[in-house]
């Protein structure tokens, strides 16, 4: 029976072996035409601080090479529709020919701001967005873990006045900043200051579905309205850390900041399927290039917990 | 006045002409010859006195003549016509037996004679029987009457190793297939290579496709009437067959002569035989890491039929089936400072069962028919992920296992009360209700993370509320017939459905008229309106199996879809038939996934995560041609189709074309029967090929912003190369096509009859695309570039199967035959 049994086998194998040799991958080359390159402009500005625009090149699908950056684009910065400079290129990275176009002005909340970037092949490329202002909130600390309860869930409130002036988008986020201690070669500890910004906080007025560790929401339902909203979060507490302080930050985003940020937010895929996958063109405010110029203005309170 | 004094004197001689004579019961019953089943809808027919009867659900048949010789036409779908001479003295019950037109008939497309029931009579109707199936091309040895579906007009299948059938442009989750009235959730086994059906445990396969009987409800595209075999009521027969990938054993015979039946059949896959070594061999040197696959199915069908009299029979049938599939692999990486070991085990298994009981009486005119049927299918992927950190050079070991279990499931309950109700060869009623009720378990995940002791440190269990949805509908079906020209049927559901607190109704009205200018040919057209309350979420390029059923509720509407068809057939005597179809179907509330969703995650309502709010047309032509007699048989099909999706949330709300929109569908069968033992097919298959979406171009930006103080500089976060994409489904790959070759050497011995089956699938070895996906390469300059690379996996696949039939008692000799 067993020597029929491994005949079987030798039979089998052998007949998979000859079909796995004979079957076949082949490159698909496709006929359709790609896209033509164009700007890439990649853009976060923040109130009190200078303008930092990074544009690259796009490539086609094919092209799996370097990200080209491009140094030879004339940026014109606007504010409210009026000519404010036009910007210097700083190199920051010489290898890789990483480097931005730097303002000297600093920017100012409640203003429009306009770039518009010519290239000498590429053409011209333009963004606009709005730069809000830094929200006004109080916050308090409901609930936290502590060195009795270490895996004790938190909970927080904040309060703030929506203005009524605009539509306005917001996201809130949870960090700690910690002094964590690292044992050398000699035995000695010292402290190194360590930041985790992956806390997840999710709240009824704001659903997080993806557990993204930011929760994203609009006006919609509390427009010119004092708002208080409870966050639950999962805190963290450990009695090896010297320090330890818990951030909330709390931003008043640019419409485009909002829409690209939360278009490419997924929930976690646990590769049971392939919806995660879905070809999907991300929408911005980029005329005639890709990529983003968004904005945010933030405000924070800090608990220090240890 | 002239006409009324007509109608009265023809009035009294009919009358006069009726008291002249006797008149007796003509009753009986039809059976297949060789298994004993019973034939329902058979017909009688004596031309000469254009006298029609036809056999209920049952095989029964009782009329009422005249004493005097008749000569009956005895024919049905399938089976040879016979002929048979009666002279009607007394009260006469006859026992009639059909032998199945081995020869012939492979593939019956309705011929839409006149003189069929309200039930079986309607346009596009296909009647596949498992005998036809036995002569077609073998795959890996196993022949499957899935794989013979698809040779029929107006269906195809999606991509080599796709899962469900495609019929008019719909999705496979629109097509209802029954089991002896149970509707089966899982279909296929692993990427579809092989359906759940044995070959032993089907009589035959309805599948309609234009005018759906108002008895069957719930989806928008075709019904899969499948009947169990019941077993032979005569005499004991069993055989057991051996393939490349799996075994087989079949016993089926009476329990009580001409009473009580029953039909047993098992299968099992023994390819993890074979796969396992052979891929943890493969996996080794394609990877370098250990890693292994193993594949496994079972099937176990059975069904009992018994006749308690003349008017009440109760059958039974049962079927159960599982896949299971396992992926396992080691990681281990050595860095100076560490040795990690990750190892997933990822486990996956799906698994079928329904079970129907059926009553069926009768009582006067009326053939009533009860069914309780329960259907249960569940999905369960569970993942196994361990971490081995090994600290150098201190050796400190740490382990941390996550177990991740997830399950998703659908239940189902039904009862239905089907009535025939034969007002006289004119009129036809069929009527009755459905209700079934419906549980729904979307999702629930179990996570939890272990220590290097093997305690449980964090645990968490997440599920979606159950949804329970009550369909109910009450239907009716009338036939008028008139002379042998023209037939009239109209039918109306009033379909009502229930799921959280919602209710939905639909009046879904059908009709269709048929006219037969000449013997032999029929035009006709028909349109119907139907509605579908449950939707399957799968892809069919992703895992090994992820098929989610879930529920129409308040936030996600039933599919509805408007159908409108019309068509030409001629049927030769001489075996010759050739058909023509077109019809153009309007679909509304499809569904899809939202961009990034993943059904079987954690924490997320799953109805936030589809988009329900598509529109879908469907239009095209089907063209089939029949020869069906003599030892030459042949069959070919062509469909031309255009099928389209619009979601106001995909393609920038553009109509874009479906997936599956494949323009042009061509099959052809050719069987040749040489002597006694010899016979041979040849079948061919041709298919534009599937839709993708193709890149245009890609850039570096930022992902998302994680580091909030230096969130003000670009592409110091998370940087990630983002695509652009054309319009979706914009390319259209490689058609698919392959020509597969069977013979099949027949030996009988006394009792006992092997048959040995050689099969090539894809004689000319074509690359017919499995799946696509992105490699990166480098060109001769040394440049990094990406690729698409298409995956075969079905090259030329030579089989042998080898079977063994037994019957301990001959058949009986063919009934009087002229």
């Amino acid at each position: 029976m067993r020597c029929i049994q491994n005949y079987r086998f030798i039979f089998y194998s052998g007949i998979l072996l000859a079909f796995s040799i004979i079957s076949c991958q082949k490159e698909i080359k496709f006929t359709s035409s790609y896209a033509p390159i164009k700007q890439v402009i990649n853009c976060n500005f923040t109130p009190d601080n200078s303008l930092n625009v990074n544009i690259s090149k796009s490539k086609t699908p094919n092209d799996f090479n370097s990200v080209e950056f491009l140094n030879d684009c004339k940026v014109d910065l606007y504010e409210n529709n009026i000519f404010l400079e036009t910007m210097r290129y700083k190199l920051k990275d010489t290898l890789s020919g990483l480097g931005w176009y730097v303002s000297t002005y600093k920017l100012k909340p409640a203003k429009l701001y306009k770039i518009i970037s010519e290239h000498p092949t590429l053409g011209i490329a333009s963004a606009e967005e709005f730069l809000p202002s830094r929200p006004l909130f109080t916050a308090n600390l409901l609930q936290h873990a502590d060195s009795i309860n270490p895996t004790r869930s938190g909970k927080f409130s904040i309060t703030f006045s929506d203005s009524s002036q605009f539509k306005n988008y917001y996201f809130i986020g949870v960090y700690y900043k910690i002094l964590k201690p690292i044992v050398d070669t000699l035995g000695d500890t010292t402290y190194k200051v360590d930041y985790n910004f992956n806390i997840v906080s999710v709240s009824n007025d704001a659903p997080n579905p993806a557990n993204f560790n930011r929760t994203f929401f609009t006006d919609d339902n509390f427009e010119g309205q004092t708002k208080t909203m409870i966050f639950d979060f999962n805190s963290l507490y450990n009695t090896t850390y010297k320090s330890i302080e818990m951030i909330i930050e709390f931003s008043n985003i640019g419409y485009n900041f909002y829409s690209w940020t939360t278009q490419q937010i997924k929930p976690p895929s646990n590769n049971l399927n392939e919806g995660a996958d879905e070809p999907f063109n991300l929408v911005s405010n980029i005329k005639n290039g890709y990529g983003h110029f968004s904005s945010f203005s933030s405000s924070f309170v800090t608990f220090k917990l240890r | 006045m002239k006409n009324v004094y007509f109608l009265c004197l023809l009035l009294i001689s009919v009358t006069l002409h009726g008291y002249g004579q006797n008149r007796f019961i003509l009753k009986g019953k039809i059976t297949e010859q060789k298994s004993s089943a019973v034939i329902a809808y058979a017909n009688l027919f004596d031309s000469i006195q254009n006298i029609y009867a036809a056999t209920d659900s049952n095989g029964h048949f009782e009329i009422q003549l005249n004493e005097g010789k008749y000569s009956f036409e005895i024919s049905s779908v399938g089976y040879q016509t016979i002929f048979k001479e009666i002279n009607l003295i007394k009260n006469t019950e006859l026992k009639i037996e059909l032998k199945q037109d081995i020869q012939l008939d492979e593939i019956v497309v309705s011929s839409d004679k006149i003189n069929k029931t309200a039930q079986n009579n309607s346009s596009g109707m296909t009647t596949l029987s498992s005998m036809s199936v036995e002569r077609l091309p073998a795959f890996l040895g196993e022949k499957d009457i899935m794989k013979a579906v698809l040779l029929t007009p107006g269906i195809q299948s999606g991509q080599e190793g796709a899962r469900g059938i495609f019929v008019r442009g719909g999705s496979p989750d629109q097509n209802l297939v029954l089991f002896h009235h149970a509707p089966i959730y899982n279909v296929a086994h692993i990427y579809n290579f092989l359906s759940v059906f044995t070959l032993e445990s089907i009589s035959k396969m309805d599948i309609h496709k234009s005018y759906i009987p108002v008895q069957f409800g719930g989806r928008l595209s075709a019904v899969l009437d499948i009947e169990p075999n019941f077993g032979n009521t005569d005499s004991w027969k069993g055989d057991y067959s051996i393939s490349f990938i799996t075994q087989k054993f079949h016993i089926e015979g009476p329990i009580k002569k001409n009473k009580t039946s029953f039909n047993f059949s098992i299968r099992d896959c023994h390819a993890g035989l074979f796969l396992y070594p052979l891929s943890k061999k493969q996996y080794k040197s394609a990877s370098g890491n250990e890693g292994s696959i193993a594949y496994y199915f079972f099937d176990m069908n059975s069904a009992i039929k018994h006749q308690v009299n003349e008017k009440n029979t109760f059958s039974w049938s049962f079927y159960v089936g599982q896949d299971f599939y396992n992926f396992t692999e080691l990681k281990v990486t050595n860095t100076t400072k560490k040795t990690e070991k990750r190892s997933t085990d990822k486990r996956l298994k799906w698994m079928n069962a329904v079970n129907t009981l059926e009553w069926n009486t009768k009582f006067k005119k009326l053939n009533i028919s009860n069914f309780y049927n329960f259907s249960w299918y569940q999905l369960n992927p569970k993942q196994y992920l361990g971490l081995e950190q090994i600290k150098q050079p201190s050796g400190d070991k740490t382990n941390t296992s996550t177990d991740y279990f997830t399950k998703s499931r659908i239940m189902e309950h039904g009862w239905q009360t089907n009535i025939e109700h034969t007002i006289n060869k004119m009129h036809l009623l069929n009527y009755g209700f459905k209700i079934s009720d419906r549980n729904f378990l979307i999702n629930k995940v179990n996570y939890t993370v272990r220590d290097t002791l093997g305690n449980v440190v964090d645990e968490k269990e997440f599920k979606n509320p159950t949804v329970n949805a009550i369909d109910f509908y009450v239907y009716a079906d009338y036939l008028f017939t008139w002379k042998d020209k023209l037939e009239l049927k109209g039918g109306l559901q009033l379909f009502t459905y229930t799921a959280s607190k919602k209710a939905f109704f639909y009046a879904l009205p059908r009709a269709e008229i048929i006219y037969h200018p000449i013997v032999g040919m029929s035009m006709r057209a028909s349109a119907g309106y139907s509605v579908q309350p449950l939707h399957l979420l799968t892809n069919n390029t992703g895992d090994i199996q992820n098929d989610v059923w879930v529920p129409a509720t308040k936030n996600i509407a039933p599919e509805t879809a408007w159908q409108v068809s019309g068509g030409v057939q001629y049927d030769h005597p001489k075996g010759y038939s050739a058909s023509i179809d077109g019809y153009y179907k309007k679909m509304d509330h499809l569904t899809d996934y939202k961009f990034g969703t993943t059904f079987l995650s954690d924490r997320i309502p799953w109805e936030t995560q589809m988009i329900n709010t598509g529109k879908g047309e469907a239009y095209g032509l089907e063209v089939f041609f029949a020869k069906t007699k003599g030892q030459f048989t042949a069959w070919c099909k062509y469909n031309l189709g255009w099928s389209t999706r619009q979601f106001p949330e995909l393609n920038q709300g553009k109509p874009f074309f479906y997936k599956y929109d494949r323009r042009h569908d061509v099959s052809f069968v050719l069987q040749y029967k040489l002597k006694k033992h010899f016979d041979f097919s040849i079948a061919w298959t041709y298919g534009t090929g599937w839709r993708m979406t193709t890149p245009t171009s890609s850039y570096a930006s930022d992902l998302t912003i994680v580091s909030y103080d230096q969130a003000n500089i670009p592409l110091v976060g998370t940087q990630a190369m983002i695509t652009n994409w054309n319009e979706r489904n914009n390319y259209i790959l490689p058609a698919y096509h392959h020509l597969d070759i069977g013979m099949n050497y027949t030996k009988d011995a006394k009792r006992v009859q092997h048959i040995l089956n050689v099969s090539v699938y894809n004689v000319y070895n074509n690359f017919n695309i499995f799946t696509v996906y992105q490699d990166g390469d480098t060109d001769i300059n040394g440049n990094k570039y990406k690729k698409y690379v298409k995956l075969s996996i079905f090259p030329i696949l030579p089989s042998i199967g080898y079977s063994v039939k037994f019957q301990l008692k001959k058949d009986k000799n063919q009934p009087t035959e002229k």
